[in-house]
């Protein structure tokens, strides 16, 4: 059971206190309320690009970094489809320094062309790291827009292409800004040996004066249901060829959702998992072979890669991961398989909570999605999932019409 | 109104306390240490082995015997070996390394007595079957087929092979047809030999309780494996001559350099000096590196320096995957933050950041139970007490530029430096 504190200011800012008295450290963790999802479409890669902006320096801050090193901070960020968080880990009596930082910036940020300048380039250099300079590594900049035509998923966090990130202006970014940044879009949570009543003190003495900002109504188009099986080929310099597959299924909030989870264990979660037991170690057809859900706010996708050894052919690939999937929808597992992949599942969730940091992230996510109380309602969740439940989700996602799929072709040139 | 102009007063980190384990020995000697925390139900045991990739005499011989000891206890099948741990939540990880290697479970602490019987039996009476030895092969035939394609592998392995050369393990270029020249015989004479009761230490952090080590003795507590230590002769190692090797990725969009030098065998004091020389160059997001090739050139997304620890030697490598079109410039660079350092003293306000950074990380790695048993482990297989932490702390805190100058120069000259690119240059 975790327990915690919660108030929020008069600007709307949320706050989450959790106390832990055994640790050196404080965890303060920001979570804001803007992912890829948000962006234009010719303006794509923003919210990413606008992550490493926020470390460019702020109105009375030159730099951001600095002076969490002196403080003996460290910090990171991320930023995905649906938000953008950004942590701070920090010893307990330096506080402030993460209270002095983070408010600034949700403040007003500098806005430097120096700064646009150098990051433009950082993360085309990401992109490339990423994205064009590893074996496979492009998949996703494909998939997406294979899987969905009209909801913003269409595209990757990193952006569409190179050259929407290249052409980002100081104009952009400021709109950017005033439209997404503000407390009364932003979760914070704070952990660590702390006391609610003085973390109240430090919020409305830093943050008080932040003003409230309009963030525009979320008005995202849903995907309508795909027609029918869509698949792309690509020919690409690898050594061996790979498939990706993808389902569409419900959102993070959805009932069905724990369900989904577990149908992904059922399949690929451990060495004693259906793929792993029958098409790796039995029929020898791929050196590895994944299920795992997004994970996505919205609806989000179902995702099954494999890599192929060269005997094996595009062919016997998808039919062989469909017949283990047609076992999940006529119910040929035991009990005693759902049983062993919600101890799994259990177990995994007493490991993510290991560490201030750890919790402060958990805590910022579900009051996020919904409320923060939720943290101490997903096991119940995982637990009261039947078989039937199992089958049923597995029937309406795997439907042959739902199906987005990449053969990624190995150019075979002289090895 | 507040004032938003000044950072609030930063109060320093004066020392770092952390807890030290409980330690017992077990009735066949295996030293084990305890790390107890009420915070979470879960359990992390680690058993480590004197059995890293420098005892091995055929390449791949000792991650092999790490990954297929995971399989199975004799009387067991793979599979039901899979769905035993499976079901109790139970999670195993191999890891190698230079110098030692083993096996760490993570289970829900209600399930430990359950799940350690069989953990155990693992490499106490292996399995190692025929059939999961032959899919090992082919998996790391196609996982080094792929990474042969990536630019950082093949800059990392680069610089390792010019470092240590091609007969010592450290250096070894490993090729996809390799596994193909392992025999399971080869994988059963390494587990005898290596994964025995004398060669190894236990740690246990989480929720620990009065009955934790009695387990431990029960399934534990006798000998196994070849109780005559194996006697192994040092591989040697023969450093190349030359500067600049480039490996030539025509389809790469980024080139990955690695960049390294042999410093010699250090003493701790050397050493910890050393790592403080390291952070300011390259080993925090403020660093000369980062400063300079990524914020200012916008050249990299990542660059860093770290300390490479051998058994015998110490090496400081620096890594970063560039833009192609920029390699040439990213290499100049590199080389011009270096040779800052060996001209000039650190400023004492960049040092006094350096310091408090440091300090912050250092506090941070204790933080817990299972990062504190990670810091012991690595105490431990290189032969340091809790004393070393402390003379760390104190020297971070004493250290000040000359003496950060006299590092450099003694250490950092250009002769030695090897530069490897794996892209386009």
């Amino acid at each position: 059971m975790i327990n915690y504190d919660k108030f929020t200011l008069d600007n709307g800012l949320r706050v989450i206190v959790y106390k832990d008295k055994s640790t050196p450290m404080v965890a303060f963790n920001i979570l804001y309320d803007v992912g890829a999802r948000d962006e234009n479409p010719e303006r794509t890669g923003f919210a990413h690009l606008f992550e490493h902006l926020m470390f460019g320096g702020s109105k009375n801050i030159k730099n951001y970094d600095t002076v969490l090193q002196k403080a003996g901070g460290e910090n990171n960020a991320f930023t995905n489809n649906d938000h953008t968080n950004y942590y701070i880990t920090v010893p307990k009596q330096n506080i402030e320094t993460a209270f002095y930082l983070e408010s600034d910036r949700m403040l007003e940020l500098a806005f430097s062309k120096k700064s646009l300048d150098v990051q433009r380039n950082v993360v085309s250099e990401e992109f490339r790291q990423r994205y064009f300079n590893q074996p496979y590594g492009d998949v996703s900049l494909y998939l997406r827009p294979l899987a969905y035509k009209v909801h913003p998923y269409q595209w990757s966090t990193i952006g569409k292409e190179i050259s929407h990130i290249t052409g980002a202006s100081l104009k952009d970014v400021k709109e950017f800004f005033y439209k997404h940044y503000a407390p009364n879009n932003a979760v914070l949570v704070i952990a660590g040996d702390v006391e609610t009543s003085a973390i109240e003190r430090l919020c409305k003495k830093w943050f008080g004066n932040i003003p409230f900002r309009n963030v525009p109504q979320r008005d995202i188009p849903q995907e309508p249901v795909q027609p029918e099986k869509r698949t792309l080929s690509l020919d690409r310099d690898v050594p061996a060829d790979a498939i990706y597959m993808a389902y569409h299924m419900c959102g993070r909030m959805d009932n069905d959702y724990f369900a989904a989870d577990l149908i992904s264990d059922l399949l690929s979660n451990g060495r004693s998992s259906f793929f792993n037991k029958n098409l790796i170690k039995e029929k020898n057809l791929f050196p590895e072979v994944d299920a795992y859900i997004q994970g996505s706010h919205d609806p989000g996708l179902f995702m099954i890669n494999a890599k192929l050894y060269d005997t094996t052919s595009f062919e016997t690939a998808e039919s062989e991961i469909k017949n283990e999937l047609n076992k999940i929808i006529i119910g040929d597992f035991a009990e005693r398989d759902l049983e062993k992949v919600k101890n799994k599942s259990l177990s995994a969730q007493l490991f993510s909570k290991i560490g201030v940091l750890n919790i402060a992230m958990e805590l910022a996510y579900y009051e996020w999605l919904s409320d923060a109380s939720m943290i101490n309602t997903v096991e119940e969740k995982i637990l009261s999932v039947k078989k039937h439940d199992i089958m049923r989700v597995a029937d309406e996602i795997f439907k042959e019409s739902n199906l987005s799929c990449i053969y990624y072709k190995s150019k075979k040139a002289a090895q | 109104m507040i004032n938003r102009k000044n950072s609030p007063a930063v109060k320093e980190i004066k020392a770092i306390n952390f807890r030290r384990p409980e330690k017992y020995k077990l009735n066949n000697g295996i030293n084990t240490y305890l790390f107890p925390s009420q915070n979470s139900p879960v359990i992390k045991l680690d058993i480590v082995f004197n059995a890293g990739i420098e005892k091995e005499s055929i390449k791949l011989q000792s991650a092999f015997a790490n990954s297929l000891l995971k399989e199975a206890p004799i009387g067991m099948t793979p599979n039901d070996t899979a769905e035993y741990f499976d079901f109790y939540g139970a999670f195993i990880e191999s890891f190698t390394g230079n110098d030692t290697s083993g096996l760490r479970l993570y289970v829900p602490q209600r399930y430990f007595s359950d799940v350690l019987p069989v953990f155990a039996d693992l490499f106490k009476n292996p399995l190692l079957p025929q059939k999961e030895f032959e899919i090992l092969q082919t998996k790391n035939r196609e996982a080094i087929r792929n990474n042969l394609r990536k630019t950082k592998y093949n800059a990392m392995k680069g610089l390792n092979n010019e470092l240590f050369g091609d007969s010592h393990p450290r250096g070894a270029l490993v090729t996809p047809d390799d596994s193909s020249k392992l025999e399971l015989k080869d994988i059963q004479n390494f587990v005898k030999d290596y994964y025995s009761s004398p060669n190894c230490f236990i740690q246990i952090a989480g929720m620990t309780d009065s009955t934790t080590v009695e387990l431990c003795n029960r399934y534990l507590g006798n000998s196994f494996g070849n109780t005559n230590l194996k006697s192994h002769n040092s591989p040697i190692a023969i450093e190349s001559k030359t500067q600049l090797r480039y490996i030539e990725m025509p389809e790469a969009v980024q080139s990955s350099l690695y960049i390294g030098k042999n410093l010699g065998k250090l003493s701790e004091d050397e050493l910890i000096d050393l790592g403080i020389l390291n952070t300011v160059l390259g080993g925090y997001f403020g660093s000369r590196l980062m400063k300079n090739i990524r914020e200012d050139k916008g050249y990299t997304y990542g660059i860093g320096s770290f300390i490479a620890e051998y058994n015998d030697c110490v090496a400081l490598k620096i890594t970063a995957d560039v833009g192609a079109d920029v390699t040439k410039n990213a290499i100049d660079e590199i080389f011009k933050e270096i040779e800052k350092l060996r001209a000039n003293k650190i400023p004492a306000s960049e040092l006094k950041l350096v310091q408090n950074f440091v300090s912050g990380d250092m506090l941070a790695a204790f933080d817990g139970v299972f990062q504190t048993a990670a810091i012991w482990e690595k105490l431990i297989t290189t032969g340091r007490s809790a004393s070393y932490i402390k003379k760390q702390t104190e020297r971070v805190r004493s250290i000040n530029s000359t003496d950060l100058l006299k590092c450099a120069q003694k250490h950092l000259g250009k002769e030695g430096f090897h530069t490897v690119v794996a892209g386009k240059m």
